[in-house]
């Protein structure tokens, strides 16, 4: 279970802090989207759960450890796909960028090998998988992040705008495979602006100005329940 | 009139960028003042190091008195062969009694023409001797002074030039390869967005600093073999292009092999400055520009402006990184590595690589190190 307390963040300069008092829980196995404008936050959070970043207050469990007095518990269990450019070494080939991965956190060959085979498999990547990242399309490069995120099997994967930028079947790949980490029991949480996507997820939290302004089942943003997002997200 | 609004637009683009205007003005603005007065602590043209060093032989010591009068404190050096002492470094300049023709004794000066304190040294002495022989009274009082320069023209040339060009190329060539390879190894990281996900892995921030500081030194080593390469093959074929005989012609293999350990701890002393300098910026050419005056300052160090006779051992020199590393280069090319300089030369470039590369984890540390242009 991951459990966040009283997360801020304020980076120099800016007048506004990132986050304010962020709290919440996510239970081993859930899928949570995570929700909200442009400078919400949703990226420092990522960010802070990544261990990129360090929040100025508050603390972070998983699995009632501090994660700020053991940071390595994290790392070995979690695995982060950040937002924007799909963030591969253009000269190397996918398969490279997803071994280089594996082995800098400490998976050895045959531990990763014949995961390996299943994600290229499942992400369609086995026709491309030995070409240069240069030479792919924006879907092919996402494909191939989900599938370097996902070769070390963290239990705690999170998702920054995994479908960010990509066409309709693209999206519906990536849905699938978030519902397939979901059945695998992984905890998922990700962060989307796309409703299609966050409907796949099991709870919805969202974040306004550096805010957690609701958090609670999907349910309620179903079409026809009469709850609303984008209403939470106006001042 | 479209041209001109581009031009307007690139150049408020430019300006507005306040890290490449430090770079692109501040910095040279700076440096080559620095430069400059770093060459005037050089003896000028017409003035010699004290105390100048004479090697005289056992015919000679008549002589001593007047060539006292030349320099300020002069050291004699007492040689059976004073062109071997020239030849070592040991003596700037060397006078040699010569079988006497009759009734004129005559006397060899002996001078390094490679060696810009030997050839002032010998024309401060022959100056003084002629002007001093040729007032004689008697004939018995007179003396025929020869020049004996210790080189060949050819022998000279090459030295010249090769003591000239070599350290220049090897600082400016490695510089710009491995600074340019580590500010895409730390920069370019950032532009490219694959740091983040870098930083989330599970291997420590100063591991990263370590992997891509050795990973720009290879790059960088692999220029600077492949630099010595190029000119052995080069001036065999054509050893005019290094004055008139090849560079393993000039030094042998070891000496090469020699200037190529040393310069080991240079490439790493450029790695770690380049990675810290890629971590500060924010971009790729942001970093390029802040590389810049580093690259102009490594050739001019390395240039010979500063500190070029091979055989003067300045210990301020020494704490100077890239001066002292072209210091050692030119003693290993004029035949007589200084062996204590070599060793404080690796200990102050190593030291200094140390620094950048605490400085280079510092940066990898700090939250911005994720932030780009």
């Amino acid at each position: 279970m991951l459990e966040l307390r009283g997360i801020c963040k304020r980076f120099p300069g800016q007048p506004d802090a990132a986050l304010s008092g962020v709290s919440c829980t996510v239970n081993k196995g859930e899928s949570v989207a995570l929700v909200g404008e442009n400078g919400a936050g949703k990226s420092t959070l990522v960010r802070i759960l990544s261990q990129i970043l360090r929040q100025d207050a508050g603390t972070v469990f998983l699995d009632s450890v501090d994660v700020l007095q053991n940071p390595e518990y994290m790392k070995h269990r979690t695995a982060t796909l950040f937002s924007g450019e799909s963030s591969l070494y253009d000269r190397l080939t996918a398969r490279e960028n997803i071994v280089y991965h594996a082995r800098l956190n400490g998976i050895r060959k045959s531990h990763y090998e014949h995961h390996l085979a299943a994600l290229i498999e499942e992400l369609s990547l086995s026709r491309y998988i030995d070409d240069r990242v240069s030479t792919f399309s924006r879907g092919m490069k996402q494909r191939t992040a989900i599938a370097r995120t996902l070769i070390t099997n963290p239990e705690f994967v999170i998702l920054d705008e995994p479908s960010s930028g990509l066409d309709i079947i693209a999206i519906e790949s990536v849905k699938a495979i978030i519902s397939r980490l979901g059945m695998d029991g992984k905890t998922i949480l990700f962060s989307s602006h796309s409703l299609d996507e966050i409907l796949c997820a099991q709870r919805v939290i969202i974040l306004h100005a550096g805010r957690i302004v609701c958090d609670s089942p999907v349910d309620r943003f179903l079409p026809g329940r009469g709850e609303d997002i984008p209403a939470y997200l106006r001042d | 009139m479209k041209l001109l609004i581009l031009l307007k637009k690139e150049l408020i683009d430019q300006i507005r960028d306040r890290r490449m205007i430090l770079a692109a003005l501040f910095m040279p603005a700076i440096i080559v003042p620095l430069l400059l007065v770093f060459m005037t602590l050089e003896p000028s043209m017409g003035e010699t190091r004290s105390p100048v060093r004479v090697a005289i032989d056992a015919g000679s010591v008549g002589l001593q008195e007047i060539v006292r009068t030349s320099f300020t404190d002069p050291r004699f050096i007492l040689s059976d062969v004073p062109t071997e002492v020239v030849r070592d470094g040991r003596a700037d300049v060397g006078l040699e009694s010569l079988p006497t023709d009759g009734e004129t004794a005559s006397f060899a000066l002996h001078y390094d023409p490679a060696r810009r304190v030997s050839e002032l040294a010998y024309t401060r002495v022959h100056s003084v001797l002629q002007t001093h022989f040729a007032g004689a009274e008697r004939r018995t009082d007179a003396r025929s002074i020869r020049a004996a320069p210790i080189r060949s023209e050819l022998e000279n040339s090459s030295l010249l030039t090769l003591s000239l060009l070599l350290p220049v190329f090897l600082m400016v060539f490695s510089a710009s390869t491995t600074m340019s390879s580590a500010v895409d190894l730390s920069a370019g990281e950032k532009e490219r967005s694959t740091i983040e996900t870098l930083l989330s892995t599970n291997i420590s921030r100063s591991d990263i600093v370590a992997g891509k500081i050795l990973a720009a030194f290879v790059v960088g080593i692999t220029a600077v073999a492949a630099l010595l390469t190029g000119m052995i093959i080069s001036s065999w074929f054509f050893p005019g292009i290094t004055g008139g005989v090849s560079l393993l012609g000039v030094v042998g293999l070891p000496s090469i092999f020699l200037i190529g350990v040393h310069m080991i701890v240079c490439v790493l002393l450029f790695a770690s400055l380049g990675m810290a300098t890629g971590l500060y910026a924010k971009s790729v050419k942001e970093g390029t520009v802040l590389t810049l005056p580093v690259i102009v300052l490594a050739s001019a160090l390395s240039s010979g402006l500063i500190g070029g006779d091979p055989y003067v051992f300045d210990p301020f020199l020494l704490a100077i990184p890239i001066a002292n590393a072209s210091f050692v280069i030119r003693s290993i090319l004029y035949g007589s590595p200084d062996y204590s300089a070599f060793m404080q030369s690796v200990a102050v470039n190593s030291v200094c690589a140390a620094v950048f590369f605490f400085a280079s984890s510092y940066l990898m540390n700090r939250e911005a190190v994720i932030s780009r242009s």
